[in-house]
């Protein structure tokens, strides 16, 4: 096994003292501005990153590592204590985790997302280890055909967060789905529902909307609440802060089920870490023999979409390091990062830079490993975060998602989107329309336009082609089972226990 | 934040910093046009039309470095994207015109954005004058390894033959790959069925898979696959061959006289811009195309350093706009 042989090499390359530091260093940096909504790992990493030039290769990568994953995990923090994703992919975290926070179970919600993301992100990286290039493969073989039938998936699966009433969930989802039109059309270069804002030309960034409708709607409501009633919500911590054994029996299955999302789709270039997180999300709801805990902190409805969140940030390293291919902003400027240590990424990585590059897996390895020590003592002290009177904790929220969103894209525009999402959110919540869905759609609109387009394009305006190629066809097939057997199942359900 | 006390010797992710965290450092550059004499004697600003982290901003930042060390001021990135650069314009229209505040200008920018955004409230002309060029990319055209062509010829005569059935990729709409391919198309005769794609990782994506089999792109995201075979490098749009891919003839070789597209970029202030300030810049930006850091860069993604006088700039600025003007109007290029 010289893959293993080459990994150890990679170990005793990293395992240094000083280089360990470094990822200590890395791990809290990353944690911290992860933190910070708006601004995701790939602003994190643009703006630490002339910063490593200045130490050598190895600690540079543990560092980066760190950072990396951690980056990608701080988000679940905010998302479970306030209720404000740090970018998309912690949407269905914030949903899931915060409810358990307000019923006093943050520290068990932060827990399993922590281990969760451990375990997922170990999965993904002895993936990538093992597995690269079958995965690669795999991933060359999603074109757009594929990638519209997987958004057929995605939309069935929105119906684990339509909430209490499926009218008010698909409106949320139709608003969502034309938000997400805003901008240029891609096939046609026709600008759409800008009214002549050049701001508005590449559509409304998901992070923006899900932090406004999340966090400053949050805010917005509760601030309403004090005035109507008085009795402004105080969240609660109560017992212990660890998880029981019946958490760690609820939460393993979801982490091994949400790596396996996360992972592969992370891997494809379109794929993102939104849909997995999404589709496991949906998994957890339907294997659970309690789906209606889902939507009042269900733990599997954090443990299944932070684990798919965290192996699809290892999985995007697999494109980028096989075929040299960025498929995310965050992959794009790590890519810039390895040539500036000479590492040429593509088809011969292994082969020409072996060493290099095992050193750089074991840090992966190692940053993870880090993230966990780090973090885990930490919760305690997040907790704490909650017993802040509300309407500081809600003051501090909204300067916080400001300055997050101001400074992601230095725009004053995004912050007046911003709020009009946070009025947005707040109209939503007074009315009880769920809030999810909407982001959803403005996700997966965008996306499934694209490539259906792209693929009758191919196809020369072919339908069937959705059809008759089999990886699309399958999951057409998956997409419309998901979509007629339950309800068929549960009407022959209740007929037998009859 | 955390990484500022960290170490001392970063000028400029720190100023970057200070920028991210609430605009302190950005309200400073606004203020006047007074110590002209003295320039420069405070931070410059560059916008950069580009998310951070992209190829551009890269050697953007690079060049950044090197001219704050060589000027004792700081050159503080500031990455404005989206829009098609829109937006970059329009921010650099609101500052004086001091030599304090300087844009990164390509191709897109000066070339074809006037032509398909009319009214962005800016003549790139008239509102702005050039300083010089930075670096010119050469593009590649390659075809899947399992399209039976050897040369541009053998592409033009399987093309003809399937009429309508082959595509190629682009990064989207309106980018450097877009129009080369127009470009080729315009100059052939040849009919491809254009698909837009976000980015040129998934376009990559599906010419590497084999789904679509055109594509043209800038050198550092090619050379690796027509190194490993996975894809067929047939021509290069340059003027003449390239260094890293000596066998492979350019359009024009290949029977397309004046065939020219390269991707470039370039440095451009606000016009009214005291011409002293503007020579200056420019022989900073000069000497700058001799540091090693900039070489080693500039090598490594095949890319052929600018440096000239502002003059030369717009001659070629000049001639790019009546270059692609024909392409955009032909091709019917929009945003996107």
């Amino acid at each position: 096994m010289s893959s293993f042989d080459a990994l150890m090499g990679g170990f005793a390359n990293a395992l240094q003292p000083v280089t360990l530091m470094w990822g200590f260093v890395g791990c809290f940096i990353g944690t911290l501005v992860g933190v910070l909504p708006g601004i995701g790992p790939a602003l994190t990493i643009a703006l630490l990153l002339p910063l490593t030039y200045h130490v050598p290769a190895t600690s540079m990568f543990v560092m980066f590592a760190g950072i990396y994953y951690g980056a990608a995990y701080g988000g679940s923090t905010t998302s479970i204590l306030i209720k404000t994703p740090g970018e998309a992919s912690s949407m269905m975290t914030a949903l899931e985790g915060n409810k358990m926070a307000r019923n006093g179970r943050a520290g068990q919600a932060l827990a399993t997302a922590a281990i969760g993301s451990f375990v997922a992100g170990t999965i993904g990286t002895l993936a990538l280890t093992f597995f690269a290039p079958m995965v690669v493969d795999a991933a060359l073989a999603f074109g757009p055909a594929e990638y519209f039938s997987l958004m057929m998936v995605s939309v069935v699966a929105v119906s684990a967060v339509l909430g209490n009433s499926m009218l008010r969930g698909l409106i949320a989802l139709t608003v969502g789905a034309l938000l997400g039109l805003v901008g240029i059309d891609l096939q046609t270069g026709q600008a759409r529902f800008t009214f002549g804002q050049a701001a508005l030309l590449d559509g409304i960034e998901v992070t923006v909307a899900a932090v406004g409708i999340f966090a400053v709607g949050e805010a917005l409501y509760l601030a309403w609440q004090g005035r109507e009633t008085k009795t402004g919500e105080v969240m609660k911590v109560s017992g212990s802060l660890w998880m029981s054994k019946s958490d760690w029996s609820r939460s393993w299955k979801p982490w091994l089920r949400g790596a396996f999302y996360g992972f592969p789709i992370g891997a494809m270039p379109a794929g993102g870490a939104e849909l997995p997180t999404l589709l496991s999300y949906y998994t957890e709801k339907k294997l659970s023999p309690n789906p209606e805990e889902f939507g009042n902190g269900a733990i599997e409805g954090v443990a299944g979409p932070e684990a798919a969140n965290n192996a699809a940030a290892a999985g995007v390293l697999m494109p980028l390091l096989t075929l040299g291919i960025p498929t995310s902003a965050t992959a794009a400027i790590m890519l810039s990062a390895f040539e500036g240590y000479g590492i040429q990424t593509g088809p011969q990585l292994f082969s020409s830079q072996g060493s290099l590059v095992w050193t750089l897996i074991a840090s992966l390895y190692i940053g993870n490993i880090i993230l966990l020590v780090l973090n885990l003592p930490l919760v305690g002290l997040w907790v704490k975060l909650l017993k802040i009177p509300p309407p500081w904790l809600y003051a501090g929220i909204i300067v916080i998602s400001t300055a997050g969103v101001y400074g992601a894209g230095n725009s004053v525009f995004n912050v007046g989107l911003l709020f009009a999402f946070g009025l947005m959110g707040y109209a939503m919540r007074r009315f009880d329309f769920p809030a999810a869905p909407l982001i959803v759609g403005l996700i997966l609109a965008p996306m499934a336009e694209q490539s259906m387009r792209q693929a009758l394009t191919i196809s020369q305006g072919e339908w069937s082609t959705f059809f008759t190629r089999p990886l699309s066809g399958s999951l057409m097939a998956v997409a419309a089972l998901l979509l007629i057997v339950p309800p068929l199942w549960k009407q022959w359900r209740s007929r037998t226990s009859r | 934040m955390v990484f500022m006390s960290y170490s001392d010797d970063f000028a400029l992710p720190r100023r970057d910093c200070l920028k991210w965290m609430g605009a302190a450092g950005l309200a400073a550059t606004g203020i006047s046009g007074h110590a002209q004499s003295a320039w420069p004697n405070k931070p410059i600003r560059w916008i950069v039309p580009f998310a951070p982290g992209g190829t551009s901003s890269i050697v953007a930042r690079t060049i950044a470095t090197e001219l704050s060390k060589q000027m004792g001021v700081s050159f503080i990135i500031d990455n404005k994207g989206g829009g098609g650069g829109v937006p970059a314009m329009q921010e650099m229209m609101r500052t004086p015109a001091d030599g304090y505040t300087i844009v990164m200008s390509h191709i897109g920018l000066m070339a074809v954005n006037p032509l398909i955004y009319p009214d962005s409230g800016y003549d790139v002309n008239k509102d702005f004058v050039p300083v010089t060029l930075l670096s010119r990319v050469p593009s590649l055209f390659v075809v899947h390894k399992d399209v039976p062509v050897t040369d541009l010829k053998s592409l033009i005569a399987y093309v003809k033959a399937r009429p309508g059935q082959l595509n190629y990729a682009s990064a989207g709409n309106a980018s450097a790959g877009h129009l080369a391919m127009e470009a080729l198309k315009l100059a052939t005769g040849m009919f491809v069925t254009h698909i837009p794609y976000r980015g040129t990782g998934p376009a990559l994506n599906d010419v590497l898979a084999g789904r679509i089999q055109l594509f043209s792109a800038g050198t550092p995201a090619l050379l690796p696959h027509i190194k490993s075979g996975a894809l067929r490098c047939l021509a290069t749009g340059t003027a003449e061959r390239i260094p890293v891919l000596p066998d492979v003839p350019t359009v024009a070789e290949s029977g397309f006289k004046d065939f020219e597209t390269v991707q470039w970029y370039g440095i451009t202030a606000r016009a009214g811009t005291p011409p002293e300030i503007i020579l200056k810049l420019q022989q900073e930006c000069a000497k700058v195309m001799k540091s090693p850091e900039v070489m080693a860069k500039y090598a490594a993604e095949s890319a052929i350093p600018g440096g000239g006088t502002p003059n030369e700039y717009a001659a070629f600025i000049a001639k790019e706009q009546a270059r692609w003007k024909e392409v955009v109007i032909k091709g019917q290029i929009k945003p996107g």
